[in-house]
């Protein structure tokens, strides 16, 4: 099956910071949450994709075409959502509709464009920079939704949004998987969203990609044991991913198939994961 | 490309306004005083103000990072940019053009073949210089520059109208040699310059990173 994103070894310098070399392949018709904490490298590595930057190294995909290959046709296939909306504040409702509808002639789906700004309730006359955050980014999406794009590449798409236009975001996005031809990938610091929507977790720190996997596996896959520093000795170094210490013991993210079946473990969470193994790699 | 020039309108469409209420005003004055054929010489500065204002807005709505995934290329939205300029220039000429035909004016009699590229080249020269020096420091630096470009326009200005005889003998001189070449030569150069303008700045826009 044709991958959706494809990234081979690329690598950008950006001052002091290197993106990868990253390699990435995701899947048609799922929700890739893209965490990392700040200055990790996700906003690069979607401009990258989105070719706002250019790799010093390597190759990227989208639906199959080399970025570098890519025609304003093929454009159309991506849609994208950054964390605000980079349209002139002066625009109200109708002009920013009709702005989209001559930059995606006739790829554009004014119904289905109608459909969302209704759902989202948005002001026709106000002008965008009136809107709030909220609106901009229920905006920003209606306009990523309406030219059929099987792509979505949202780059921290629901910071600053109250839980209510978040859960509203979250089910859009997962209405859009329904199709699945479509895929997206989402990079977010809230990660109970990315919980509730996301088939796969990529992380990413300083650059590196460290793992992308199935975020059920990788749920199921660690625990939480909260030992004293005498017990923690006794686990295979190799299982612990990462480890808080406090003065009543230490508390670690361990994967479950390499320490005893009959060990008490709690559940994680991917906020556990992020942080355990940031920390770690702070220690 | 439409998409590119209906944005720049409508994020301006105040400033455009104005700029037509100041077009029209100064038509009055000038024709008042019998210097209509001053009126083309307003469009040398109006592609420079809007150019600095489009690159202002643009830096401040960051619409280019919004812009460059969409379905154009880079080139085009280059291109968008300098259609506005040419369209604004073509407005210039054609207005002294009319001027010219009517006669009404007092200008100076030139061959329309030479007054339509030299209006052009005039109408359109300094935003062909500051064009690319926009796409290469941004609308910030691109501001210091305006400033200084407009001390140039009026010094032009200010030199035209104090030395209209000179102009005239420069003129009397021109048309005596032939027109018909001169006029070539001017249009060559019309195309030349707007044409390297563009092809700059697409060339440093196309390089840039957002």
């Amino acid at each position: 099956m044709q991958n959706a994103i494809e990234l081979n070894a690329v690598k950008k310098q950006l001052g002091n910071f290197t993106l990868g070399p990253i390699s990435l392949s995701v899947p048609k018709g799922c929700i890739v949450g893209y965490i990392g904490e700040n200055g990790a490298g996700k906003s690069t590595t979607i401009k990258l994709m989105l070719g706002l930057l250019r790799a010093d190294e390597g190759e990227i995909k989208l639906l199959g075409n080399n970025i570098k290959d890519f025609t304003p046709e093929m454009k159309k296939d991506i849609g994208y959502v950054f964390d605000n909306l980079y349209i002139p504040q002066e625009m109200n409702l109708k002009n920013a509709i009709s702005f989209h509808e001559k930059l995606y002639g006739s790829a554009w789906d004014s119904k289905t464009c109608n459909s969302f700004v209704d759902r989202f309730n948005l002001p026709h006359n106000k002008e965008i920079t009136h809107f709030s955050r909220g609106m901009k980014m229920q905006l920003g999406l209606t306009f990523a939704l309406s030219h059929g794009a099987k792509l979505l590449l949202l780059d921290e798409p629901t910071s600053g949004l109250d839980p209510v236009i978040r859960d509203d975001v979250l089910d859009i996005l997962l209405e859009y998987i329904q199709d699945e031809n479509n895929t997206v990938l989402i990079s977010s610091h809230i990660l109970s969203d990315l919980e509730k929507a996301a088939d796969y977790i990529a992380f990413i720190h300083k650059g590196q990609l460290l793992f992308m996997e199935q975020k059920d596996e990788l749920v199921e896959s660690c625990g939480i044991l909260s030992l004293s520093s005498e017990q923690a000795r006794d686990i295979d170094p190799s299982a612990i991913i990462g480890k808080r210490e406090h003065k009543f013991g230490v508390e670690l993210l361990v994967r479950r198939s390499l320490v005893p079946e009959n060990m008490d473990m709690d559940k994680v969470s991917i906020e556990d994961i992020m942080i355990y193994m940031i920390k770690e790699d702070r220690q | 490309m439409k998409a590119l020039i209906y944005k720049d309108i409508v994020s301006l469409k105040k400033a455009l306004a104005a700029l037509v209420g100041i077009v029209l005003v100064l038509s009055f004055v000038f024709f008042t005083r019998g210097q209509v054929h001053l009126l083309p010489l307003f469009f040398v500065l109006i592609p420079i103000i809007l150019v600095g204002l489009f690159f202002g807005k643009d830096t401040l709505s960051n619409v280019d990072q919004y812009i460059i995934p969409s379905p154009v290329r880079r080139s085009t939205i280059v291109l968008s940019r300098y259609a506005i300029v040419w369209a604004l220039a073509a407005m210039g000429t054609a207005i002294a053009l009319i001027i010219q035909f009517i006669g009404k004016s007092g200008a100076f009699i030139i061959p329309w073949y030479i007054l339509l590229p030299g209006t052009f080249i005039l109408t359109s020269l300094i935003s062909a210089i500051q064009m690319p020096l926009m796409y290469k420091f941004g609308a910030e630096k691109g501001r210091i520059i305006f400033v200084f470009l407009y001390f140039v326009v009026f010094s032009m200005f200010s030199y035209i109208g104090e030395n209209k005889e000179l102009l005239g003998d420069i003129v009397e001189k021109i048309s005596q040699t032939n027109t018909v070449t001169l006029g070539a030569i001017l249009a060559l150069l019309a195309i030349l310059i707007n044409a390297a303008s563009y092809a700059i700045s697409v060339y440093i826009y196309s390089k840039k990173e957002f």
